[in-house]
């Protein structure tokens, strides 16, 4: 059973962000993904659902289980621009309702329209969580049931995450009864720039929701955590990396920070400590010194993250090559007389030549078409990480990345040398001509092992 | 470069060497720094409530004010309003089952968190009409109450000055100090640890309890119950209500007729008039009987409204009136299940309700059933004087406390143990149970009554013992009356001499012995005003008499 991440308004989705590319690099291990949040629109959304638009169907795949599906808290289709008090207060709803829920919402939070968030109002957020929790995110808990263990992500600045994580970690403690909960847990990370009109949100906003949230997790939703990762700005940032973004009105692009990294990285560490201490709630931080030490940092299988950048980035060089005219042309030569297929890889051409003929050309077309969206995803991930973590040091790169991103020599050889064999020979599982993306695929699986 | 931790408002260098290191263990509370700043708001909506992450966040904005003691803050002041507001009347608590009457919203409430399925409502009260009927608060666990952000500062204005008008205000506090008070004897009273107490402890501030705790015991009737959030658990407790001589009169109204109605039992005088309410609601499967308010009494507020009440006897059990309220409250006891002790009742009298709470404290032993406890009619008296602590539990006559004197008798009929209580003296009020009975004696051993058809009866052949109670050997209340009249008429102390020794040499014996020995001395200490010494011949007769369900042994001069 694969883990859980269930990412929890636009911080959540920034973390999904993040734990899409590691995974992508293979630094983390597969998850299952499951996002909640009322905002499906935005650019970062959409970077989320497709991968950084590298998501073909057919050809690539989103690297987290599900991580195309947004779950947005309350059915949108069925009301499509809300008031908050609309969901509950139906002209059919009487009028003891009605009083119990002037008690709980004044007149300011309870006219808010909900479409695309919760306007930094967690109370709206965690109300309307539970009034849809059962229909509109039976999935997620569907998802919960089946995973080995789960990490919830979002923020306490904001209304979406502020409001759904807590209810949403209560209501998960109660269901899923035994089995660990984290939390990667957001406190200020960004900033709001003062405008002259009124906004929903300010920095003085962000520093209230911020601290009412933290009373209330300390409180109420820290025991039913069995570890959590707090993150946020330092009072006096030492790098640019950890300091805070600045939010522009319109601007619904990623906001990239160390933060989510840093988020990701809990995903990995805080099992890791619930091996030998005891999961009771305990509430953990990240020191930060420099980028650099991250690098040095193991990630899955005990490998620090700079093989993983040295690994995706030599593969990202061999698939812009294979993914050229060029190569592509030398596939083709490679069927007619006096073509070698040696220099495209012995195995490669084998794999083509059980296609018909006449197929081979097209079938070469969405070979070398899958290997550019796959490039893409690792332009997607390594381009990331060099903006987190500043580009990856010279001293960090592996001779092996080197010699393929120096010349193009080095490139033909490693083809020749990992592709040498088809992949459907011997032990291998091809058994009948596959899907030209499959074949892709699988010949990138090969490029992927040879980096061990 | 220096390393930094992660975190706003971290001052401190990481204590671990690797990338993530523990911040806080889980007992760690949140640091101040982290603490919300909650002083800022001045009118009701500049409260920012809403980014507290829960549905019920005015609550939560209610208990964060009480924990960081802010006194001077809008909603303190609006909580001091709700309590006073109940205390005196002036708001009404009206317990609603959000699972089943709250619609959507009540159900995602409870849903949310089930402490809050019996939500509190806090109404206006008849008292006043421009508030009546409009919600003013709501109960919480942690907060006990929280306003409602939709009241205007007019209408909280209105209920401040009907507070502050109020005649009982005084009497209101009191019940408080007294509520204090009795939780504080329980260890209850924690106002470090729980937001509740510590706001309901800046509002009773230094006022003292009253003697034993009268005031509530006899002045309140409660509200409730409120699921509320105790140190080690949570419980029902019953919030008092200031109404003068109220347990003495729900005690008088318990001698006319029941009737159940739908979801209530109605409490009716000699005229049939219905004065009380005694609230039985029916819940759905699942429900909780007891927080929904079960046992809780109405008054049915009837200004000028006259009560007739005939009797003296609590109609605990069936009878040729009907159904007593035992019977009656069959499905109350069982709501409250193996919880139910009369120890408990009288130590933590907040944690029931009043139908429980008044009739222990009123009857003692007699106030649940099953005991099968008797006093006479003298005693009954105790318990509809206001200005009595009412009728004392077996234990406490067992083991007499300085004040207390009495005799507690077991005896056996029809097969079943039955206890009967004589008082002579309790919390320091003089009932004379045993000095009528030893005046009876005193009178059959000098030959002034004699023994005829089953009773002692005095020379004029009229009965000295009543029998129309049901119970063996209480005499009757004009002996009682005689014997206050009496006092200096026997003054004999050679006569009085031989008297108590006739009893006293058979009181190692059998309880009933014991009681006559003990009756004859109090009789005599009365008379004598002093204790007197046995001496003298022994009785010229001895005669064993059948007495009700007793045997008793008689002696004549």
């Amino acid at each position: 059973m694969p883990d859980l991440l269930i990412a929890v308004g636009g911080t959540g989705q920034h973390v999904a962000l993040a734990v899409s590319r590691l995974v992508f690099l293979g630094a983390l291990p597969k998850m299952e993904l499951a996002v909640v949040d009322a905002d499906d629109s935005s650019k970062f959304s959409s970077d989320l659902r497709t991968f950084g638009e590298t998501v073909r169907a057919g050809y690539t795949e989103h690297p987290l289980i599900n991580g195309d599906k947004i779950y947005p808290p309350f059915d949108k289709a069925a009301k499509l621009d809300p008031q908050f008090h609309e969901l509950f207060l139906t002209p059919y709803a009487n009028l003891l309702e009605r009083e119990i829920f002037e008690l709980c919402f004044e007149e300011g939070s309870a006219t808010i329209s909900v479409k695309d968030g919760m306007f930094g109002r967690p109370s709206v957020g965690a109300t309307i969580f539970a009034h849809n929790k059962e229909s509109q995110l039976g999935p997620v808990f569907e998802r919960a049931r089946q995973a080995s263990q789960i990490f919830v992500a979002g923020s306490l600045v904001g209304g979406t995450g502020a409001g759904i994580i807590h209810q949403l970690v209560k209501t998960l403690h109660s269901e899923e009864k035994g089995k660990r909960i984290y939390g990667l847990i957001f406190l200020r990370w960004f900033q709001v720039p003062s405008g002259k009109e009124k906004q929903t949100i300010s920095d003085d906003s962000l520093d209230r929701n911020m601290r009412y949230g933290l009373d209330y997790f300390f409180k109420d939703t820290r025991p039913l955590l069995a570890f959590s990762l707090l993150i946020g700005q330092p009072e006096h940032p030492t790098a640019d990396e950890i300091r805070p973004i600045s939010l522009e009105a319109g601007k619904t692009e990623e906001k990239k920070h160390y933060f989510h990294l840093m988020a990701a990285y809990g995903i990995l560490r805080l099992p890791a400590i619930a091996v030998t201490e005891q999961p009771d709630g305990s509430i953990y931080a990240s020191a930060f010194e420099s980028v650099a030490q991250m690098y040095e940092e193991k990630w899955d299988q005990g490998k620090p993250l700079h093989w993983y950048v040295n690994r995706g980035a030599f593969v990202k060089e061999i698939l812009d090559y294979v993914g050229s005219r060029k190569f592509k042309e030398e596939i083709l030569q490679s069927f007619k007389l006096f073509g070698k297929p040696d220099n495209v890889g012995r195995g490669l051409h084998e794999t083509i030549a059980r296609y018909d003929k006449s197929q081979r050309k097209t079938v070469v077309e969405e070979i070398t078409k899958t290997w550019s969206l796959l490039s893409k995803q690792y332009e997607f991930s390594l381009t990331w990480l060099a903006e987190v973590l500043k580009p990856l040091p010279d001293s960090f790169y592996l001779d092996k990345y080197r010699r393929v991103r120096e010349n193009d020599d080095a490139k033909v050889k490693e083809i020749q040398t990992v592709w040498a064999k088809a992949p459907l020979l011997g032990e291998h599982l091809f058994t009948s001509p596959e899907t030209s993306p499959e074949v892709a695929r699988k010949f990138h699986e090969m490029l992927v092992e040879s980096f061990a | 470069m220096a390393r930094i931790v992660l975190l706003p408002k971290w001052e401190s260098a990481p204590n671990w060497n690797e990338v993530i290191g523990k911040v806080f263990g889980p007992e760690k509370p949140l640091p101040e720094p982290w603490q919300p700043r909650l002083e800022e708001a001045r009118r009701l909506e500049e409260v920012e409530a809403f980014a507290f992450p829960t549905p019920f966040a005015w609550a939560e904005m209610m208990a964060a004010i009480l924990r960081q003691s802010l006194y001077n803050h809008l909603l303190f002041e609006l909580y001091e309003n709700l309590v006073l507001g109940l205390v005196l009347g002036h708001l009404h608590l009206e317990v609603v089952d959000l699972k089943d009457k709250g619609g959507d919203f009540g159900k995602v409430l409870e849903q949310t968190d089930n402490r809050y399925r019996y939500f509190g409502i806090l109404r206006g009260s008849p008292r006043n009409q421009n508030l009546q009927g409009k919600v003013f608060g709501a109960t919480s666990p942690d907060s006990l109450f929280w306003p409602s952000p939709r009241r205007s500062e007019d209408e909280w204005r209105e209920l401040r000055e009907a507070i502050n008008r109020d005649s009982n205000l005084q009497g209101g506090y009191q019940v408080l100090a007294d509520f204090r008070e009795l939780l504080r004897q329980q260890r209850l009273w924690v106002p470090d640890a729980l937001p509740w107490v510590r706001g309901l402890d800046r509002i009773i501030g230094d006022r003292s309890p009253s003697d034993g705790c009268k005031h509530f015991h006899m002045h309140s009737r409660s509200v409730g119950p409120i699921l509320v959030t105790f140190p080690d658990d949570k419980k029902a407790l019953y919030i008092p209500v200031y109404e003068r001589n109220f347990a003495a009169e729900l005690l008088r109204a318990l001698t006319g007729s029941f009737n159940p109605e739908d979801g209530r039992i109605a409490l009716r005088d000699d005229r049939g008039t219905k004065h009380y309410e005694i609230l039985m609601p029916t819940v759905p499967t699942g429900g909780d009987p007891i927080l929904a308010g079960a046992g809780t009494v109405r008054v049915i507020d009837a200004p000028g409204r006259i009560r007739s009440y005939s009797s003296n006897r609590v109609r605990l059990y069936d009878d040729e009136k009907g159904r007593g309220l035992f019977s009656l409250l069959q499905p109350l006891y069982v709501g409250l299940g193996n919880d139910v002790n009369l120890g408990d009742i009288k130590d933590r009298p907040f944690f029931y309700p009043d139908i429980i709470r008044i009739a222990v404290n009123r009857l003692g032993d007699a106030g649940l059933p099953g005991a099968d406890v008797s006093f006479s009619d003298q005693a009954y008296e105790l318990a509809f004087d206001p200005n009595s602590p009412g009728l004392p539990l077996v234990s406490e006559l067992e083991n007499p406390a300085q004040g207390n004197r009495g005799f507690v008798l077991r005896y056996s009929y029809e097969g079943r143990t039955k206890t009967a209580l004589y008082i002579e003296e309790y919390a320091g009020r003089h009932v004379g149970d045993l000095t009528a009975l030893g005046y009876v004696l005193w009178l059959f051993f000098t030959g002034s009554a004699e023994y005829r058809d089953g009773m002692i009866c005095d020379s004029g052949l009229a009965p000295l013992m009543d029998r129309s109670t049901g119970q063996p050997l209480y005499p009757t209340t004009e002996v009682y009356q005689k014997v206050r009249k009496e006092q200096r008429e026997h003054r004999k102390l050679a006569a009085l001499q031989r008297f108590i020794r006739a009893y006293a040499e058979r009181g190692g014996e059998a309880d009933i012995d014991r009681l006559c020995s003990e009756a004859a001395k109090a009789f005599a200490r009365w008379v004598w005003s002093e204790e007197v010494i046995p001496n003298g011949r022994q009785p010229r007769q001895q005669l064993s008499v059948q007495l009700g369900s007793l045997r008793i042994n008689l002696a004549r001069d």
